[in-house]
């Protein structure tokens, strides 16, 4: 383009920002931006957080784990990248104390390890670091059972060592159900004179990682590139279930409310931007009269574009970083973690959410501008060739559909929100439709005033139609953020009452079942059910021996070589809600039925029929899947991805698991418990509810922020609607009051017609938004689907006042701005 | 399209007063144009085989009843629309001969408006709106030009000043010295003093007179004003869509 083009380019750009003209295209874009940027960062950097909190239950942020000693190299690249490293090693041995044995888990601690968190004594010190050399330190259980104190001696393979702490938490305490064990602690100077490590020892080596974001992905690709047989590498995403579907749950609705956002700004644009047309036909016509090309024009239109596009982000970019900052500085204390930076993918990403917003739903109507007819300058009525519909309605579905497709990342999310847009947008034009018509024949039977409001809403039928479909769209999302946002946060808050059971109880024999019981019931505490178990590894599908070479996924490999647990009952649980294959029925079900876990069913490859072979300590298990479950992670009670029937467990030597809620209070009757049962493991899971609970305020928090967002984008689409039909009105009022008509007559009409539309919108958005709230929390966030009347009812008489009172706001020129000047000007 | 020529009414006879007229180049001819216009299946002959041709520096008004056609003449003539039968020659060349962006560019080069209603572009200064033409011919100059033609009109002192904040009689000055700036073949006026009172009219039309006098622009307006037509050298009288006097001098 020449030079030339460029400045009438600016003028043109100035001149409309002179005279306001492009101000409600650029917030709207603006909004759009600064919505999905500070959404999309926030969220990254919260799920970046939230996975190093997690990974650092762990002890780092990254960890490396082999059945050989780790190669020096990776603690090299370590190093070269500024990350700090810290070794261990565990293995399974037998340690005498005072004459008794018992098998334990010894951990060999490097001497930077911890990188994260402490050791707790039970004399209350905290430590950086292991046992110093020639010291031992052994779990709080294991003192327990083998009363031990400190200064006693321990036997540990060829050596002796003294007890020098009691550990009563662990800095890298990995919250799995079973793998609680007795522990000693040593420094990993000392393992050699005991002589327990040699070649060939069974027993896992970690290299844990901590640095850096930038430098731990770096670190985290390089070794996921160069892993090797027996090794693997973990980092947060291997959280416990439970903390990750509250995770799950926040980022969609981040996803949900930014994808709204986004629509809301897109359609305000759209609004905007025909408006503008509407009031551009004139210039463009005489600058297509004093020789301006088509192209020539267009690429104006580009350019100003471009200009709303450098200005919305000047503005709307410095802000979600402002925005998002302080979100982030709030969390972070409850993270436990700094947040890190996002990926600048994530702000370009908000970015382009703003010009995809702006060149999808503005260019359409704008580009109709250069096609104005020169002889307007003659004939004022010639308007611009309506453009086909299938082009402005396409670019801008098309480009939409992308750009949530992009934004959602998901889907299910996708899909479902598409669909509840599109049945509400159904919806409203219907009940538009309806108004128009019930409104017309009423107009022909009345007179006077709402003759007047009823005959404007007539004339304008396009418009008054558009209008309430812009509305209520907006009106709807709000209502639907509303609503699932409240469901949301108050399942957070139902999901973990207080008394949710915060200690899982397994080992018990079966004989001791009621000896427990009672025992409980002495303390007043109660179980909620015992459930028996058995730890079994697959071994054959419909016959076919399995290897784990046979498993595509990283996952999918390590349940197939894990052990895990298999119940036995006569009935299922509430909660386990079959998806698949028939009710737990004793009576209808085959002698060998399996009933197995979806989730697991699907990584395995497993389908209904297929013959299922376990190993069992030594003892083969064989079965046959008859139906698919889920399970209720949140509720804290022992879950079983395979349940036989219970006469399946007779040759098998089960041990019996609970869960129970151990108050505080109780805290100093706990060890008396355990003493009674020596062979039953207590997993205390307080910490993780607290982090959970954690989470889940937090994302309530950024919750609350991203939504008034959204707000934002719903009031500027309110506006834009509003505005959209404001030039009209104000040449209608002015003949009207030219002609007699009384300011209050015209007020009252005004408010009859706004009042009118905005309780259509309003109630058909409330009632499609409640709807849509129980649908798409049913879909996409697992709550059950409920409609919430009060709600609804509030919203449709929130949203008619509202739009009335907007409305009236927006047009009160129509009686305060003088006719003649109104007539002047048009 | 020359075969036209032959069958339609000679329109054109120079005036004999100036013989250097007579011999001056022809820049607009009109050859059988006729527009029709469809309403539902109506179909509505506004023009019907107007033909005429005008030299180089003459001053023409077209004149008729409200309805009898003369914008719709002035907007065939310069190129804004296109007409159903005929064709225009506007400075050599032929206007069907020509696409949207030709006829754009031969708009920008040759060509001035000066409407009733202004049209001045209202976000802008009057200096811009001036300095507009030249800008989308890529003149580098413009500012410059533009303020001269804008001293010429008499408005060097309100060269940032909104349309808004000037009078009709002042906007259409502006708008004269945007239809100037680029030296135009031809300009055309549609009503120019048609929102002016009187006295304001007339300056408009001397200073349109003016301009075209010291120039070589040619004028084509259509007006309702007889005392403006009278003060061109020839008029054209439209009734119904025909041309009823070729030539006439009132
Ligand atoms: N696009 C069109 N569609 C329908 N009718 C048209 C169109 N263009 C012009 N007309 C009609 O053609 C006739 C001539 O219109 P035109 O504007 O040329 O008249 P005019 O001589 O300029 O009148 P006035 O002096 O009132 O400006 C009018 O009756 C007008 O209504
Ligand atoms: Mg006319």
């Amino acid at each position: 383009m020449s030079r030339p083009n460029w400045r009438l380019a600016w003028h043109l750009l100035r001149r409309e920002q002179r005279s306001g003209e492009l101000t409600l295209v650029t917030l709207a874009v603006g909004l759009a931006m600064l919505a999905a940027t500070a959404v999309g960062v926030l969220t990254a950097r919260v799920e970046m957080s939230m996975n190093m909190a997690a990974a650092r239950m762990q002890g780092g942020d990254l960890v490396l784990r082999g059945d050989q000693p780790l190669p020096e190299r990776w603690r090299e690249r370590a190093a070269a990248l500024n990350v700090e490293h810290a070794d261990t090693i565990a293995f399974a041995s037998m340690v005498r104390a005072d004459g008794r044995f018992k098998l334990v888990e010894v951990k060999g601690l490097g001497p930077t390890f911890p990188l994260v968190g402490r050791y707790v004594l039970n004399d209350g010190s905290e430590h950086d670091g292991g046992p110093p050399a020639g010291q031992i330190w052994v779990g709080a259980r294991l003192a327990l059972a083998l009363k031990i104190a400190i200064g006693d001696s321990i036997d540990l393979g060829q050596a002796q060592f003294p007890v020098a702490g009691i550990v009563s938490a662990e800095p890298d305490a990995i919250i799995d159900y079973v793998a609680a064990t007795d522990r000693v602690f040593v420094n990993d100077s000392d393992l050699s004179q005991t002589g327990l490590v040699q070649d060939g020892t069974r027993a896992g080596w970690r290299l844990v990682f901590t640095g850096p974001a930038a430098a731990i992905r770096a670190l985290s690709s390089e070794l996921n590139d160069g892993l090797e047989r027996g090794q693997r590498l973990e980092d947060g995403n291997e959280t416990r279930p439970e903390l990750r579907l509250a995770l799950d749950r926040a980022g969609r609705f981040f996803r949900l409310a930014a994808v709204l956002a986004s629509v809301l700004a897109g359609i305000a644009v759209a609004l905007a931007a025909r408006r503008h047309a509407e009031r551009h036909l004139d210039a463009y016509a005489v600058l297509r009269c004093i020789g301006a090309k088509q192209s020539q024009l267009m690429s104006l239109t580009l350019l100003q574009l471009a200009g709303v596009v450098v200005q919305a982000g000047l503005v709307a970019l410095p802000l979600a970083w402002l925005l998002q900052s302080a979100a982030a500085y709030f969390m972070a204390p409850g993270l436990g973690v700094a947040l890190p930076a996002a990926p600048i993918s994530a702000w370009i990403g908000g970015a382009m959410t703003g010009i995809i917003v702006l060149y999808a739903f503005a260019l359409p109507p704008l580009l109709r501008l250069s096609s104005v007819p020169t002889l307007r300058v003659l004939r004022r009525e010639l308007s611009a060739p309506p453009l086909a519909w299938w082009l402005h309605g396409g670019i801008g579905l098309v480009a939409a559909i992308g750009l949530l497709a992009w934004q959602a990342s998901d889907t299910t999310l996708l899909l479902s929100v598409l669909g509840a847009l599109l049945a509400i947008s159904v919806a409203l034009t219907v009940l538009g439709a309806l108004l128009l018509t019930v409104g017309s024949w009423w107009a022909r039977r009345t007179g006077g005033t709402l003759r007047i409001a009823l005959g404007g809403m007539r004339r304008r039928r396009w418009g008054t139609l558009g209008q309430i479909v812009a509305l209520g769209l907006g009106l709807a999302a709000l209502a639907l953020l509303v609503m699932l946002r409240t469901q949301l946060i108050d399942r957070w808050q139902d999901q973990l009452p207080p008394d949710v059971p915060n200690r899982f109880v397994i080992g018990l024999q079966g004989d001791q079942r009621a000896d427990f019981k009672a025992a409980l019931e002495e303390l007043g505490v109660v179980d909620r059910g015992l459930y028996p178990m058995v730890r079994g590894r697959f071994t054959a599908l419909n016959g076919e021996p399995i290897s784990s070479g046979d498993f595509q996924t990283q996952r999918a490999r390590r349940l197939a070589e894990r052990e895990f647990n298999l119940s036995f009952a006569a009935e299922l649980r509430a909660d386990n809600r079959i998806v698949a294959g028939p009710a737990w029925d004793l009576e209808k079900i085959p002698e060998d039925a399996l009933s197995v876990e979806r989730g697991l069913a699907e990584r395995l490859g497993w389908e209904i029929g297929d013959s299922i072979s376990f190993d069992i300590g030594g003892i083969e298990l064989q079965g046959t899947v008859v139906n698919l479950r889920e399970l209720n992670w949140e509720s804290f009670l022992p879950n079983f991805f395979v349940i036989g029937r219970p006469e399946a467990m007779r040759d098998l030597s089960a041990s019996w698991i609970t869960s129970l809620h151990y108050p505080k209070e109780l805290a100093d009757q706990e060890a008396g418990l355990i003493e009674q049962f020596p062979n039953m493991t207590v997993i205390d899971v307080d910490a993780l509810i607290m982090q959970i609970r954690r989470t889940a305020d937090q994302a309530a928090l950024a919750i609350q922020a991203v939504f008034l967002f959204t707000v934002a984008a719903g009031l500027m689409v309110l506006l834009a609607a509003i505005r959209s039909t404001t030039d009209e009105r104000l040449r209608e009022g002015a003949i009207l009051r030219a002609l007699g008509a009384r300011s209050r007559q015209l007020t009252i009409a005004r408010a009859v017609e706004f009042g009118l539309m905005g309780a259509v919108a309003g109630a058909a958005a409330a009632l499609a938004a409640s709807f849509a709230t129980g649908w798409l929390g049913e879909r996409l966030f697992d709550l059950p689907f409920a409609v919430d009347w009060t709600t609804t009812a509030i919203l449709a008489v929130l949203s008619a006042s509202a739009v009335a009172a907007l409305g009236l706001h927006a047009t009160r020129k129509v009686v305060t701005v003088s006719p003649l000047l109104v007539l002047r000007e048009s | 399209m020359n075969d036209a020529h032959e069958h339609s009414m000679p329109a054109t006879n120079p005036p004999e007063a100036d013989p250097t007229l007579a011999t001056a180049p022809v820049v607009v001819a009109a050859s059988d144009l006729s527009r029709t216009v469809h309403l539902g299946d109506q179909a509505l002959e506004i023009l019907n085989g107007v033909s005429f041709e005008i030299r180089r520096g003459e001053s023409v008004a077209i004149v008729g009843a409200s309805g009898s056609g003369k914008s719709t003449l002035l907007g065939l003539l310069a190129g804004l629309d296109r007409p159903t039968r005929g064709d225009v020659e506007l400075a050599g060349q032929s206007l069907a001969q020509l696409d949207e962006d030709g006829l754009a560019g031969l708009r920008a080069s040759q060509v001035g408006f000066v409407f009733q209603a202004f049209h001045l572009l209202t976000g802008m200064t009057a200096l811009e709106n001036v300095m507009l033409p030249l800008e989308l011919l890529g003149d580098t100059g413009a500012e410059a030009k533009a303020r001269d033609w804008l001293q010429r009109v008499g408005l060097g002192e309100r060269l940032e000043h909104s349309p808004r904040q000037l009078s009709g009689g002042e906007q259409q000055r502006v708008a004269i010295a945007r239809a100037f700036v680029t030296r135009p073949a031809v300009l055309f006026a549609d009503e120019p003093t048609g929102n002016l009172d009187t006295a304001t009219g007339k300056q408009i039309a001397d200073l349109l007179f003016e301009l075209n006098a010291g120039g070589t622009t040619t004028l084509v307006l259509v007006t309702h004003d007889l005392e403006l037509a009278q003060r061109c050298e020839r008029t054209l009288t439209l009734d119904a869509g025909r041309l009823v006097n070729p030539d006439s001098h009132a």
